[in-house]
């Protein structure tokens, strides 16, 4: 337990009242219950002791495998985990204020400066509802513009992500997968938000529609001044489209740094890992391919010292028995990882 | 990477584009028994509504000639009996009718228009409805008249009457000294008599307002406690869960049939007590489908998106969830329709039921074999059908609700 203990340090930027997103030791554990009284028996560590921050205007990219927490620490920093199901700890500071220290009805005015878009483009829509209604539903209840000029508002923001208006009375089923997304990104926008989470935005669209998407994004955070927090599975399209990357292995963040210090000179071994399965166009360079051994092993039972040490390449005895900090390992003084055998 | 610029329309979108429910209305009522079905059961809800001037002993209009000094004028007897419930009913059967025109009217508006239409002629006609209705149940006295127009018409003392279709109440008996009770169908009574000399079709008219009065208030008191129940367990989990399952399953352990018989034995046979009773214990099955219903959606992005953008708690709840969970819901309501139906029949069967002399198609049912050495054919026919089919439409339709709202089925039409 005292090795669980050990602090995760302070990662980034070191002035913390000019961040937007500031994340100070998010942990997320789902209860695991068994028996005929359903006593507690043991916990998923899905999001363990991270931290990020990001500026204004700033992208953070959110890499990791299926089931590492990226998502569960993306609905945690949107305090959207369904109530009782969980249990969290940790502070989600945005322009300093807690999220999870504020009432609920302070919390809805919050909530619109913070939106999310979603992997799935199917079930990120309300079927029932038609688009006009969805975007201008925020609107309505946010008093942003009388209702007067809510559909016209809604139209612009339609425009905005390629739409022509009359698709206002049209439902969602009658949209592709790319139109949803894009729909999905309307919506978000349609508050003025400062921080959008996007959670694997175009993990289920086809490439050619995936790079639509991520233009408009970056069209539209460049018009907009937003913030992304970018979770994807896929190193290429986040190296691409952040600033920053950190990276996550078994709900904790391993390596932290700019999108181009990380891909050039990746320092755990579970970064170097991912980037040589990253598939390069260069025909002359020869890949050397990090095949990882085994398994992800269960968060309910995560193993001791370094999460990664069962499948590490360079693991020594004390990984075994004592967690890694994060540390500065290159000249840059972002870039940070957790790993006691690379300097 | 190909073309990356936006275009506005990547596929070509369906000319017609229907809403959910208009998919499953297209699909519920393309079956011909269902079609059947509902005109029979609007027939039913009309007649429920209109019973009064169908099957009534007095005339619409007649003639009162002169007395004491009084000169002869035009007299409604019908109208002027009315009871205030009777009115009442009329003025939510205009209202509704007002509504249906309203719709109608703004079809061809644009959608956006219709909808704010729609919304206003709803809560303005809801409005007066209200109104007339409280000033109805305040000012209107109830008048009490035993004037047997059928013997003063054949006498010719009051002139140019006009009897309803059916010209006979359902508590109107024929004279004890006439010997026309339990009579076969005639052409003065097409149904027959009772053993009360009573007209068999009028009691049967207006037993379907009792049965369908019933089987809807019933299920709409049972369909609010269920909804509420099920999404606020469904949606928080934990202690309220714990809470509301466990009040669900201390109401489920409740015998119905007991609980009807022991209020009625203190309180007496009031109708609006078994209907409140039946709804009362009847939606704990709404609350379990329910609950599971939202147990599943809470998880669902969009549902995740509508928390995210600050919605208000009762906007996710009944805007975001509800519509997408309710369908189960409103199958089963349509076999709970069909179930309060039988259980207000067999209360009154069992002489438990609704207060006599009101017409009720169980009481009537039992009366047909009463005492057990006698059986009237034409007392149990007429019930017995009206039994059978309106639980038969109520399950038709429930079915085939259930198959037009199944997704696995949607690409088949």
């Amino acid at each position: 337990m005292e090795l669980e203990a050990v602090p995760t340090q302070r990662i980034g930027y070191p002035a913390a009242d000019a961040m937007l997103l500031d994340v100070k030791e998010l942990t997320v554990a789902f209860p695991i219950r068994s028996g005929l009284l359903q006593t507690v028996c043991g916990h998923i560590q899905a999001v363990n002791h991270i931290s990020l921050q990001i500026k204004p205007g700033e992208t953070l990219g959110l890499v990791g495998e299926s089931g590492c927490g990226k998502t569960t620490a993306g609905r945690a920093i949107l305090r959207l985990i369904p109530p009782g199901t969980a249990e969290i700890s940790g502070q989600v500071l945005f322009e300093g204020t807690d999220i999870y220290a504020t009432r609920p009805t302070k919390l809805r005015s919050l909530r619109r400066h913070i939106q999310v878009i979603f992997q799935d483009p199917v079930g990120s829509l309300n079927p029932r509802m038609t688009v006009g209604s969805m975007i201008g539903e925020p609107l309505l209840v946010h008093k942003i513009v009388p209702r007067v000029q809510i559909s016209s508002r809604v139209a612009e923001l339609l425009q905005k992500v390629g739409f022509s208006a009359d698709v206002i009375n049209r439902y969602p089923h009658e949209f592709s997968g790319g139109q949803r997304q894009r729909i999905g990104i309307a919506r978000a926008l349609a508050l003025n938000p400062k921080l959008i989470v996007c959670d694997e935005p175009v993990s289920a669209l086809d490439v050619s529609i995936q790079a639509q998407v991520l233009n408009l994004l970056r069209d539209l955070q460049t018009e907009m001044g937003l913030s992304y927090l970018f979770i994807a599975h896929n190193l290429a399209v986040v190296e691409h489209f952040s600033n920053r990357i950190a990276v996550m292995y078994l709900g904790r963040i391993v390596e932290t740094a700019a999108a181009c210090t990380l891909t050039r000179d990746p320092k755990h071994p579970y970064t170097q890992a991912l980037l040589s399965a990253v598939p390069k166009p260069e025909v002359e360079r020869k890949n050397h391919r990090i095949v990882l051994q085994g398994e992800v092993p269960s968060p309910a039972n995560p193993p001791t010292g370094c999460p990664f040490h069962p499948r590490c390449p360079l693991a020594q005895e004390r990984c075994k028995r004592e967690m890694p900090p994060m540390e500065i390992k290159s000249g840059d003084a972002t870039h940070l990882a957790a790993c006691w055998e690379t300097h | 990477m190909t073309d990356l610029t936006l275009s506005p329309m990547d596929q070509p979108l369906p000319a017609a584009p229907r809403s959910y429910w208009g998919w499953v209305g297209v699909r519920l009522f393309r079956p011909l028994l269902v079609r059947l079905c509902t005109a029979y059961l609007v027939l039913l809800v009309l007649l429920a509504l209109f019973v009064p001037l169908l099957a009534n002993g007095r005339p619409y209009t007649c003639i009162i000639p002169a007395v004491a000094g009084r000169a002869a004028q035009r007299e409604y007897p019908l109208f002027r009996d009315l009871n205030s419930e009777d009115w009442i009913l009329l003025v939510v059967a205009a209202g509704l009718a007002a509504q249906g025109i309203s719709i109608l009217a703004a079809h061809r508006l644009p959608r956006r228009q219709r909808m704010v239409r729609q919304r206003m002629s709803l809560m303005l006609l809801t409005a007066v409805v209200l109104v007339i209705s409280s000033l109805i149940a305040v000012l209107h006295h109830n008048r009490l008249d035993a004037t047997n127009y059928h013997r003063l018409a054949r006498h010719g003392i009051i002139t140019q009457a006009i009897f309803p279709p059916v010209p006979w109440g359902y508590a109107e008996m024929e004279p004890l000294g006439k010997n026309l009770i339990n009579q076969l169908p005639s052409r003065r009574h097409w149904l027959g008599t009772d053993g009360d000399g009573r007209d068999e079709l009028s009691r049967l008219l207006w037993g379907a307002r009792i049965a369908m009065g019933v089987g809807f208030v019933s299920q709409i008191i049972a369909l609010a406690l269920g909804i509420i129940v099920g999404a606020l367990t469904g949606y928080f989990g934990g202690v309220f869960d714990i809470i509301g399952m466990r009040l669900v399953e201390i109401v489920e352990a409740v015998p119905l049939l007991y609980l009807i018989l022991i209020f009625v034995a203190i309180y007496g046979r009031h109708i609006l007590d078994i209907m409140v009773i039946i709804g009362v214990t009847g939606w704990t099955g709404y609350a379990r489908l329910l609950r599971a219903e939202f147990l599943r959606i809470r998880n669902l992005d969009y549902v995740l998106a509508a928390r995210g953008a600050g919605m208000p708690l009762w906007r996710v709840l009944f805007k975001h969830m509800l519509p997408n969970g309710v369908t189960p819901v409103l199958v089963s309501a349509g076999f709970g329709l069909a179930g309060a139906v039988t259980i207000e029949a067999s209360l009154s069967y069992l002489g438990v039921g609704v207060q006599p002399p009101t017409a009720s198609w169980g009481a009537m049912l039992n009366a047909a074999g009463n005492p057990a050495t006698v059986f009237r054919w034409w007392q149990a026919l007429g019930p017995g059908l009206l039994i059978f089919l309106t639980v038969l439409a109520f399950n038709l339709i429930a079915e085939s609700l259930r198959d037009a709202i199944d997704p696995t089925t949607m690409g088949r039409s």
